[in-house]
Formats: structure tokens, C-alpha cells, sequence
């Protein structure tokens, strides 16, 4: 079981940017082909208000690209100084090559520069997190990883089950060397579960044919292509009651902490009950765990995490000093979580996109 | 309020957003889980869980990996449900 301490090394950077569309879920009603019932039970069952997605052509990289710039701009880091690039996205601009290795050039950074994509969803923000302390740990002194998805290239364009839930985010994360800071991760993985959360064509297994282009009604009563990804959600619901809230356990147990030596609570923004659950089994109030970014911003996927930092913590994070607990979980299946701390770090509120005019 | 009053409180409560025609009035064999999808399941879920912690004082966790499974879910009739949130609430005041 990968449980790693690393010493010395923290988060001193986060920024998120969302897609450049702002959609209220009732202007959704006629593309999903929602009745009103049906509109009513997802605004108070799940509470959507707003999504935001980026627009026709603009790309994850595009969102991590403004993202990184703002921290090389305005937290005024050179991007030679950063020694590795990491990218975790379902959606890269390219099958080949790695997206982070374009986006190194885009971005100003030395072609000394390790860079590279990580294919992973919303367990991916932690995962990422684990590879860039690794790396600092190894020798390197800043790491930059990038996090998110634009979710039309694989979320079915009608599909009324799984879209209205996603949105556009691009998160930018620095880890750098910081004396006194702590952190503790740990990792796992069930590929047994892997058909309940995967897009099913178009990969070396199932190649892209004219069939798997082709939208159809499916069984929970969602118009996509086997191209789309799939969620089977009452299997992701009983995954997700049935390692979560170990996880939060464990990783507090490793840690050394209790409950109350948290200040925040920031996990994958998917699933209410299992927030809900969590806040209530360790008796937070509801600031310690916030769970309204998917209501905002709609499913931010790997940059969920990132992307509630900037949301609801931008405040918290830039003047104080903080203790963490951070957990994703979701497509693999895989889940993860950490216990790191930060110290009035770079956190500026979410940043919409900025379609270049030329 | 009974273990049985309670839980066709909360099944009327979340029907008032769900509007299942032949939800409620609910009976003993009620199957459950062949009416609500799983956004109703996850409703009833935390309408159950605020009802048994208004009366109780104390958080239960309802859900667990068996929960949305069709063959297992306490979920799957009205009676079996009130048995099981009966056993919850005994194992969690013991």
C-alpha cells in the first residue's frame, strides 16, 4: 500500500480558470430535453444552479495554460526555474504526443524541463500532487502540475444523465521546497471496477469505428456514443460509500491527526451524500467542508480540488496558515488522499477564461 | 413517531419533489427501489438520515456499498427498509 511522508515541501501556488460560458441549468432544459419535474429534482436534489464550459476550440491545455501564466505573472516565478511539468487530464490536445510537453514550450519553460500527461479524472489532483512531491523530494526544486478537463470531448453533447453535471476547469498547482512543512499521502486502485466509469471506444481495445461515432438511446435513458464516457452511477455510488470515508479515516490516522486539527476538508466535489456523510461522521461545520463548487462550477473532475481552493478558500489560503486534508476519487476506479499544509500561499479567486482576440 | 411513521415521512417528503405517481400512499410492499432512480435513493438517503437525527441526536450512516445494489439494498421494499433502519438505530445506541 503506497504511503508516502515527505518533509520540507508544500503547495505555495494554486489557480484555477473555468470555461468562458457561465450556462444556468434552466437555459439547459430544451438541449438536455429536460421536463419540468425533471429540471426541478436536479436544482433541488442536487442543487445545479450554474455550469461553466469553455467554448467550441479553447482546450484543458488552454485553461492550465492561463492558469500557470497567472502564477508565473503575478506570483513573479520564473518559468525556467520550474524543473518539471505535469499534466493529469482525460482530455489532452493530442492522442500524441503529451500535452504537457506542448504546453512547456507555450509556457516559456527551459527544454531542460521534465514534462509529461497523467491519464486520470478526479483522483488525479492527489495523484499528481504524490508525483510532484516525489519529484522535489528527488532533488528537484519546483514543480508545476496542471489539472482539469473540458469535458465536450468526452461527456455525450445529450447526454441528459452525466453532462449537465460537468464543467470546464483548469487548474495550475506549485510545490516547492518549504522548511517545516509536512505531508503525508496515500494511494489505491480497483481496476476490477473499471467498466463502471469509462469512455468505451475509440482506444487501441474498442478503435474508432462508424458505429462507435453514432449516438443512441441507452438503458438509463441517455442519448451518447460509445465514444462518451459512461458512468454506471449506482455502482460509483456504492464505491464511493464504501472507500471514502476510510479513506478520510486513514489518511488522518497516518497523519497523526484528529478531526479537529483540520482546518479544511477539500475534497472531489461529485457526490453531496458522501460530503455530507463525511461532515457529519467527523462533526464539521459546513465551512470546514465546503460542497458547493459542483452547484457553481458544475463537476471539475481532477481540478475539483484546485478548483474549491480558488472557489470558497481563496481568503484562508493566502493569510493563513493551514492543515488539509485533500481526497479524490472516481475513474479507475481509483482514490487517494493527503495531509498537507500550507502557508498564506498564492490563491487568488477563480479566473474565468480569456479568449485571445487574435 | 414510530420507525415506520418516520420512514413514510420522509418518503412523502421527497416526494413532494420527485412526484412519483404511485409512490405514496406506500405500503408494506412497496418496491422502492424499482420506483426511485438513484438521485431518488440518494433523496431519501439524507432525508432519512436528518429525520433519524432530529429524533436521536445522533448521526447514522445509511448508505453503504450495498446500497444501491438491487439485490442487497435495504432499499429494495418499504418493510425491509423499516427493519433496517430499525437495526441501525439499535446498533447505533448500543
Amino acid at each position: 500500500m503506497p504511503r508516502l511522508e515527505f518533509n520540507d515541501i508544500a503547495v505555495t501556488a494554486v489557480v484555477t480558470t473555468v470555461g468562458d460560458q457561465c450556462i444556468p441549468i434552466d437555459e439547459e432544459k430544451e438541449h438536455f430535453g429536460f421536463d419540468d419535474i425533471s429540471l426541478n429534482r436536479l436544482k433541488q436534489s442536487i442543487g445545479l444552479q450554474t455550469r461553466y464550459i469553455a467554448s467550441e476550440g479553447i482546450t484543458t491545455s488552454d485553461l492550465c495554460v492561463q492558469s500557470a501564466e497567472a502564477i508565473f505573472k503575478d506570483y513573479r516565478i520564473d518559468p525556467r526555474s520550474v524543473d518539471a511539468l505535469l499534466f493529469v487530464t482525460q482530455s489532452p490536445d493530442y492522442k500524441a504526443p503529451s500535452t504537457a510537453i506542448i504546453m512547456q514550450d507555450r509556457l516559456g519553460m527551459g527544454t531542460d524541463t521534465c514534462a509529461f500527461d497523467i491519464n486520470l479524472g478526479c483522483s488525479g489532483f492527489v495523484y499528481g500532487l504524490m508525483s510532484a512531491y516525489s519529484y522535489i523530494n528527488s532533488g528537484m526544486n519546483r514543480v508545476l502540475l496542471c489539472v482539469g478537463d473540458v469535458n465536450r470531448h468526452f461527456a455525450g453533447e445529450k447526454d441528459k444523465v452525466f453532462t449537465p453535471l460537468m464543467g470546464d476547469a483548469g487548474s495550475a498547482v506549485l510545490v516547492e521546497r518549504k522548511p517545516g512543512a509536512k505531508a503525508f499521502f496515500t494511494l489505491h486502485s480497483d481496476g476490477s471496477g473499471y467498466e463502471h466509469l469509462i469512455i468505451p471506444s475509440g482506444g487501441a481495445r474498442h478503435p474508432t469505428t462508424p458505429k462507435s461515432l453514432t449516438p443512441k438511446l441507452r438503458e438509463d435513458g441517455a442519448v451518447r456514443r460509445d465514444e462518451d464516457l459512461r458512468m454506471n452511477g449506482k455502482e460509483v455510488f456504492n464505491f464511493a460509500v464504501k472507500t471514502v470515508p476510510p479513506l478520510v479515516d486513514e489518511i488522518l490516522k497516518f497523519a497523526g491527526k484528529t478531526a479537529d486539527e483540520i482546518d479544511y476538508f477539500v475534497l472531489h466535489q461529485a457526490n453531496r451524500y458522501i460530503l455530507q456523510t463525511i461532515s457529519r461522521k467527523l462533526g464539521l461545520t459546513p465551512e470546514r467542508l465546503p460542497l458547493e463548487t459542483g452547484v457553481i462550477y458544475g463537476n471539475q473532475n481532477a481540478a475539483s480540488i484546485p478548483g474549491t481552493i480558488n472557489g470558497f478558500l481563496s481568503d484562508p489560503f493566502q493569510t493563513r496558515h493551514l492543515r488539509l486534508i485533500v481526497a479524490g476519487f472516481g475513474i479507475g476506479l481509483s482514490w487517494g488522499a493527503a495531509y498537507i499544509e500550507t502557508d498564506s500561499i498564492f490563491a487568488p479567486p477563480t479566473k474565468i477564461y480569456e479568449v485571445p482576440h487574435d | 413517531m414510530s420507525i415506520e411513521s418516520l420512514t413514510r415521512d420522509a418518503i412523502e417528503t421527497i416526494n413532494k419533489i420527485h412526484r412519483i405517481d404511485d409512490l405514496t400512499p406506500v405500503q408494506s410492499d412497496t418496491k422502492l427501489f424499482e420506483k426511485l432512480d438513484s438521485l431518488g435513493v440518494l433523496d431519501l438517503l439524507l432525508e432519512l438520515e436528518e429525520q433519524l437525527h432530529r429524533r436521536y441526536g445522533i448521526y447514522i450512516q445509511l448508505a453503504d456499498e450495498h446500497t444501491m445494489d438491487p439485490a442487497k439494498s435495504p432499499f429494495r421494499e418499504f418493510e425491509c427498509l423499516c427493519r433496517y433502519l430499525e437495526q441501525k438505530v439499535t446498533d447505533a445506541a448500543s
